[in-house]
């Protein structure tokens, strides 16, 4: 059976020294108390030997990498330059931050002006407003009413 | 400055403040305190004794350069370690063709277990290959798994010191290195089932573990 999530963070806690006495001493009852959980804490103690057994090796500096180390830093431009360097290089990437910002913008704009921004919504009925669309069809309805349109086409197919 | 160079005790806070001033014996001082550990520490990314030399370089002046911007808020360790790892992942990024390759020379990898000279032969193959195999999986996975298990595992860093290197939130670091633990067990019952627990590897390497954890 496995052990709950916050069971397992417990127990990760345990191992990793992050507990303070108070909760050590609570977990390590639980831990005479419960075998499921001192088995858990076994098996997660034999993967973690693995970590122990690789923790040995890798490369070391060799004698002499601080001289070198030191004779790279004396080419390196004065810390006074280097802070003037990096307003500069500060300012440069503000500068080109706000050239892509509006260059973006134009393009938005120059889409938009050349009518390659409309949605098919905004041409629907949906977009308009349903107030909107019963004053539009009152007002055709008072236009076909009043003849300013002509007759309409029932009237014109039966002549 | 003479002072600081024969005095390696002073604190990183004056060395800090003396290299500000302009001293290079000072910044000298500062480097041979933690190259070993800059040098452990990208030896876990890249097994190259050559790359680890440049990358090492690179990030001691890069200390240099950026020391005026270090806030003093936090060790100075915690500082120079996420320049480190920013160094490291950066040059696995550009260098992705070239995956990490952890076993190129197998001598400098073989050196330093205490528990070499009074195990048996077969248990220190069974050592040596666990330690193979544990270098292995922890290259496979996704950088931010792998670096947090470094910092945990290899470089023994408590919660508070990751959070503080990776800049997370503290409840983030246990998650992820929750997530990051699960991800390794999954990869090792699915590649090498032999060493999941519950085998004899067990009863022999277990006692490496309980003395680490007794000398924190």
């Amino acid at each position: 059976m496995k052990l709950t999530h916050a069971d397992e963070l417990l127990l990760h806690r345990f191992l990793d020294g992050e507990m303070d006495s108070a909760q050590a001493v609570a977990f390590e009852a639980r831990l005479a108390a419960e075998p499921r959980l001192r088995r858990r804490l076994e098996d997660e103690t034999t993967l973690r030997a693995g970590f122990a057994a690789a923790h040995a090796g890798g490369p070391a500096p060799r004698a002499g990498f601080t001289a070198g180390v030191l004779a790279a830093a004396r080419c390196l431009p004065s810390r006074q330059q280097m802070k003037r360097d990096e307003v500069v290089a500060e300012f440069v990437r503000t500068c080109r931050r706000v050239l892509i910002a509006a260059a973006v913008l134009f393009g938005i704009s120059l889409a938009w002006y050349a009518g390659l921004m409309d949605s098919r919504r905004s041409a629907t009925l949906e977009a308009v407003p349903r107030w909107e669309i019963e004053k539009e069809m009152k007002r055709l309805d008072a236009l076909i009413e009043s003849g300013a349109l002509g007759a309409p086409p029932a009237e014109r197919r039966g002549k | 400055m003479f002072a600081l160079k024969r005095n390696p005790e002073s604190s990183d806070q004056d060395l800090i403040a003396a290299i500000l001033d302009g001293s290079e014996a000072a910044f000298g001082t500062l480097v041979d305190r933690y190259k070993d550990r800059v040098f452990r520490l990208l030896g876990r990314y890249c097994r190259d004794q050559v790359e680890c030399e440049d990358l090492a370089q690179d990030v001691f002046l890069k200390v240099f350069r950026k020391l005026h911007t270090f806030q003093q808020e936090s060790a100075f360790f915690t500082w120079l370690y996420r320049i480190t790892v920013n160094a490291a992942t950066d040059h696995l990024s550009r260098a992705s063709h070239r995956r990490l390759r952890l076993v190129e020379d197998e001598s400098m990898l073989d050196v330093g277990s205490d528990d070499h000279d009074t195990a048996t032969p077969a248990a220190q193959l069974m050592s040596t290959e666990l330690a193979r195999v544990t270098r292995e999986i922890v290259a496979s996975l996704p950088e931010k798994y792998r670096t947090i298990l470094i910092l945990r595992e290899f470089e023994d860093l408590s919660y508070t010191e990751i959070a503080s290197v990776l800049q997370i939130q503290l409840g983030t670091v246990e998650s992820r290195l929750f997530r990051a633990r699960k991800r390794f067990r999954e990869h090792l019952e699915r590649t090498h089932p032999e060493l999941v627990p519950g085998g004899e590897l067990a009863d022999k390497t277990g006692s490496s573990v309980a003395h680490r954890r007794g000398e924190r």
